[in-house]
């Protein structure tokens, strides 16, 4: 110790010295007898027999202790401990993020059982975990999302601009961040939707949809069918990726080929959409959908190609153009009839139409609803021609128009039939809806077809038009207007 | 004779020593029905300076003096060296003193006090300075911990030896001649922080260092 430490030390000492001794020249010694009689109860205390003695026990208290607490700031902390989650399928993992490849998909599961299936051409990110949920950003492509509804659930998703908070539920989100389009399908329970467009934020419970074009500055709300929903609860009680082989549920048997024709074809004069559900689509944002087209003069038909060809009209077509196509759809009386599908298929509800034409003043108009499931990516519109049609060497020409999602993208051919056998693999792509369009095929002599699907196109009885939905935004829905259907 | 009275007698009562301790501690040990009014007449005013010494001014604290006195009685087969009785005494009325202390500041903790303060007693004594700096260092002491208090009034107050402090604490001596010297430097940077109290006792150390010359040869 160094000597001005030590004398530190006896100055400190000294000082308290002074003090004690303040202390003890103030509090002396006490009275006599203060302390008073001893009570007989401390002093039997002495003469009792002596009672076992505790301290072998004691002395293990504060072991105990310690152990205790260990464990209660163990049981803390697994209760804090954020979330975790698995990924499979096929991705490729970037730092918390993960994204897949045009023929893969990949699910994450979370530890509380909440699953998100991340579809093809997809990237997405773990951004924040907590032990109440998690924040996910998808950066672009399609996840579903199934969240385990528990008290105090906090999940969150990010999409572009948007936000959804979500507490337990499932629900599909689509982000195309190249055209800036963003679509929520509710399956089950409530989400709030915030962000761009949305004011105060948009609630939305289950069989809605939402559909948001920041490019369109346009977001609209509509209902899904109930009978929709009722399927979707029924096919999505375990929620997989689009095009998520290992866990895929099986395919769908197609109804269209194999059920029986069924006539319930009815004229209607206006939409079926509901008053309100138009003033709040109309509250919501400008009109989502391009008006039906001015009619502009058809296309002329490109020469066929074998073994078969494909004309892509530009909308619009002369009415007056003879001769007049076999099946103009302008009453339910023409000789026609329509397979109409059943909750479970794509094209539903047919009705004639008065609202849209393509020329006169009918079509035929299918409720059409595409979805996730790789089996609901595919729709066909069966017309039952009124007498068998010998078409080898003809072209069959088609008019329709989609009012869907402005995003949506498709492909359609057109089919000739015969029961169950058809012909007709000319894909006419990169098709959008608001516009109508005319596709026309030519079928040779020479039968084409895949696989087993050959036709005697000598004897069909049946046009199909086949639409499949493309690209990246496959989920969507929306009245097709089917309309003269020709040959010659 | 002469007729003188003789001068009157002055009796004085000897010290206790270590036989008497010792033949105390035995009597105690055997569960002589007379050793507890013994050991009470004979200690309990040690315990009842201590527990003032120990709490400051204030009223008596009968109650604790008993405690201690329950304590001493059922644990007095622990005691080794007979000889060392008031050790294990002033051992047990030193933890007892403690466990109150800790209650005592937890009571305060919760408010049973409406302002949170234990309400001040009155001072006796014939030395008014005294009386101020031994408020004024009480009030320092219920801002340290209890051992600290405790090495302060067994050292300083009670001027007890360093052995007798590790005896009744019941730590080895170098680990209370450190924790000491710890409690030392505390106590008095917060007497410093008192400029009245640090004058009076830089006055009286001194005062005290120079009555220490002029003893000295």
């Amino acid at each position: 110790m160094k000597v001005g430490d030590l004398d530190g030390e006896i100055e400190r000492e000294q000082r308290c010295e002074v003090a004690g001794d303040a202390v003890a020249e103030t509090i002396g010694m006490p009275a006599p007898y203060a302390a008073g009689p001893l009570p007989e109860d401390v002093a039997r205390v002495l003469t009792r027999r002596p009672r076992r003695k505790l301290r072998p026990a004691w002395k293990w208290a504060p072991a105990l202790a310690v152990g205790v607490a260990v464990l209660v700031f163990v049981a803390m902390r697994s209760t804090q401990t954020p979330l975790g989650y698995q990924l499979s399928g096929t991705y490729a993992a970037r730092d918390d993020g993960f994204e897949t490849p045009g023929d893969g998909t990949a699910t994450a599961r979370f530890s509380d059982g909440t699953s998100i299936a991340v579809g093809t051409h997809s990237a997405a990110r773990v951004k924040a975990r907590t032990r109440a949920g998690a924040t996910i950003r998808l950066e672009r492509g399609r996840a579903s999302f199934a969240v385990v509804h528990r008290p105090g659930a906090r999940w969150n998703v990010e999409v572009g601009p948007f936000e959804i908070a979500v507490t337990g539920t499932e629900f599909d989100v689509h982000w195309a961040d190249d055209r800036e389009s963003f679509e929520v399908v509710m399956k089950s329970g409530t989400v709030v939707v915030s962000g761009s467009l949305t004011g105060e934020g948009i609630p939305l419970h289950a069989g809605q949809r939402l559909v948001a074009s920041l490019t369109n500055k346009t977001l609209v709300v509509n209902e899904v069918g109930r009978a929709q929903r009722a399927a979707d609860a029924a096919t999505t009680a375990h929620m997989v990726a689009p095009h998520d082989e290992s866990a895929a549920r099986p395919r769908r048997e197609r109804q269209v080929a194999q059920a029986e024709p069924e006539l319930t074809l009815r004229d209607v004069q206006t939409t079926t959409e509901s008053p309100e559900m138009l003033a709040r689509m109309r509250a919501l944002s400008p009109p989502p959908f391009e008006p039906a087209p001015t009619p502009a003069p058809a296309p002329a038909p490109t020469a066929p190609q074998a073994p078969a060809a494909s004309q892509l009209g530009s909308g619009g077509g002369s009415c007056n153009a003879r001769p007049l196509p076999q099946i103009r759809f302008e009453h339910a009386t023409e000789g026609f009839r329509i397979l109409s599908g059943d909750v479970s298929s794509v094209f539903r509800n047919p009705v004639i139409d008065h609202d849209y034409s393509w020329c006169g003043g009918g079509s035929l108009r299918f409720d059409s609803v595409f979805d996730v499931d790789p089996a609901s990516q595919s729709g066909e519109v069966v017309v039952f021609l009124p007498h068998t049609v010998d078409l080898r060497g003809k072209t069959v020409t088609v008019r329709f128009m989609i009012r869907g999602t402005g995003d949506a993208e498709f492909t359609a051919r057109i089919l000739a039939g015969q029961n169950d056998r058809r012909t007709g693999n000319t894909y006419t792509p990169q098709l959008t809806p608001g516009r109508w369009w005319t596709i026309s095929t030519t079928f040779h002599d020479q039968l084409t077809g895949f696989g087993n699907f050959e036709s005697n196109i000598h004897m069909a009885d049946r046009i199909i038009l086949k639409v499949d939905a493309t690209g990246t935004f496959r989920v969507w829905s929306g009245p097709i207007y089917i309309d003269d259907i020709g040959w010659r | 004779m002469n007729g003188r009275t003789p001068p009157p007698l002055t009796v004085v009562r000897s010290g206790p020593t270590a036989d008497d301790d010792a033949s105390l501690a035995a009597a105690l040990i055997a569960r002589d029905h007379s050793a507890p009014a013994e050991a009470w007449a004979r200690l309990s005013p040690l315990v009842m300076r201590l527990l003032r010494r120990y709490f400051g001014p204030g009223p008596d604290r009968q109650d604790l003096c008993q405690e201690v006195f329950l304590r001493f009685f059922s644990r007095i087969d622990e005691l080794r060296d007979r000889s060392a009785l008031r050790s294990f005494l002033i051992g047990i009325c030193l933890g007892v003193a403690q466990n109150e202390l800790r209650r005592a500041r937890v009571r305060r903790w919760i408010f049973l006090t409406q302002s949170g303060e234990l309400p001040d007693a009155p001072i006796s004594g014939a030395n008014p300075e005294a009386r101020e700096a031994t408020a004024r260092i009480y009030k320092i002491l219920s801002g340290v911990s209890a051992e600290d208090r405790t090495l302060f009034v067994t050292r300083y107050v009670e001027k007890m030896e360093m052995a007798e402090i590790a005896a009744a604490i019941g730590r080895p001596l170098s680990t209370t001649k450190r924790r000491l010297a710890r409690a030392t430097r505390r106590i008095t940077a917060r007497m410093s922080g008192d400029p009245a109290l640090a004058d009076y006792v830089a006055g009286m150390a001194g005062n005290k260092i120079k009555a220490e010359k002029v003893d000295s040869p």
